[in-house]
């Protein structure tokens, strides 16, 4: 057996898959060929080496992610009477959306809430329109939250206002999105009331902030 | 089961029953038993820690939708190991992401090149480096290693999740271990 076979059979060797008659062969070869057994102890150590490998960690706001999809489905699926809409329609897409975010898009909601949130406060003090009932207003925890709940409040009431022009089966699923994320939003907020130090449900509430955004965003953009 | 029974001597199949009646805390305890354990699984598999963090969560959400499913025939721990790889594995075929052509008797290459630097090599493998060079293989190469290797899974199971032969899974995993040999001698 010479180098080139012992290279070519090394691992068969080591995984034990070699025939007696060959392994003899092997060995014998290794004993008096310095290099392939080097070769030999090289890639038994990086096969130990594999096996000791460490963990790594995802981020914190993993289980949020999961928790809130998981939680986003069982409500869909209590959800009664869904109409059967087209497959592949842009509606579908709309109204299927998860809260599933990967990190960039949990920073560019982070971006997009506070610009929304300065631009929200920008506008309404220029605007004195501080005056506004906000249905559910509550004490913030998260900074610049009064100032989205404001920008928020303000461009649902103008999109409620032209409600009542759209498909009758496209206001029911956006109410019913709206719904699904107000009670997400009511579940959450309850948790961070509790204890308002909480990492995950903070970010949990950030998600739901963003996909309430986003929803508004394509119903703005589509002009209804 | 309440959140008061959940504690360290509570076993996978006791939580998995209580996750598939609903209960989210029970779910939680799972992903936080396990959750490193499929991410790493992710991450070495696809290189890429965004791409492994959407997948350790489809991951979950799946596990969820099928524990009831989960009888406890086989260790919990293979039991999600296995849907995870084919949860990777179809995330693969989805971006058309294909094993390396390889024969079974596989192109080890020069002789020389392989025992070049041989005498400069470590005296022990550094963990840190090998799972850096794992994530620098080519896709094919990696999922057999990382799934014979280092998942420890036996070359049938990874010829049959991969849709491959044994002799081919054998011979990927032996050119793996030749280029990762290679990588980290580079690093040295």
């Amino acid at each position: 057996m010479d180098c080139r076979a012992i290279t070519g059979g090394l691992s068969d060797y080591l995984d034990g898959w070699m025939s007696a008659d060959d392994t003899r062969s092997f060995e014998s070869h290794l004993a008096n060929c310095p290099r392939c057994r080097i070769l030999q102890v090289e890639l038994t150590e990086m096969r130990t080496a594999a096996r000791e490998l460490p963990l790594h960690t995802p981020s914190k706001a993993m289980w949020a992610r999961i928790s809130n999809e998981i939680e986003a489905d069982l409500a869909a699926e209590r959800m009664p009477n869904r109409r059967p809409v087209e497959a592949g329609s842009w509606w579908e897409g709309l109204k299927s959306r998860q809260f599933t975010f990967s990190l960039p898009q949990l920073a560019g909601a982070g971006a997009l809430a506070a610009a929304v949130a300065i631009f929200g406060y920008t506008s309404l003090n220029s605007q004195n329109s501080g005056k506004l009932s906000l249905a559910g207003a509550q004490t913030a925890v998260l900074q610049g939250e009064d100032e989205l709940l404001e920008e928020l409040q303000r461009r649902l009431t103008t999109i409620n206002a032209r409600k009542a022009s759209w498909d009758p089966q496209y206001r029911t699923d956006f109410d019913n999105q709206m719904n699904r994320i107000e009670q997400s939003l009511v579940k959450c907020r309850k948790k961070l009331n509790d204890q308002p130090g909480d990492k995950v449900h903070q970010e949990m509430v950030r998600s739901l902030y963003k996909e309430k955004l986003q929803l508004l965003n394509d119903i703005e953009r589509l002009k209804w | 089961m309440t959140v008061k029974a959940i504690n360290n001597a509570t076993s996978d199949f006791e939580l998995a029953q209580a996750s598939a009646r609903g209960d989210m805390t029970a779910f939680e305890t799972i992903y936080e038993r396990h959750h490193r354990r499929v991410y790493s699984l992710c991450l070495r598999m696809v290189a890429n820690a965004t791409e492994a963090e959407d997948l350790t969560q489809e991951v979950f959400v799946q596990l969820f939708k099928k524990i009831g499913s989960f009888r406890g025939e086989s260790a919990f721990t293979t039991w999600l190991h296995r849907m995870t790889v084919n949860h990777v594995l179809m995330h693969f075929r989805k971006r058309g992401v294909r094993l390396e052509k390889t024969t079974e008797e596989g192109e080890i290459g020069d002789i020389q090149d392989i025992v070049q630097s041989i005498a400069e090599r470590p005296r022990f493998i550094d963990r840190i480096a090998l799972d850096k060079a794992i994530s620098e293989l080519p896709p094919g190469y990696r999922s057999v290693f990382v799934l014979h290797d280092v998942e420890g899974f036996e070359h049938e199971e990874v010829a049959d999740l991969l849709g491959v032969s044994v002799g081919t899974s054998k011979s990927q995993l032996h050119k793996a271990r030749m280029k990762l040999r290679n990588l980290l001698n580079k690093k040295i």
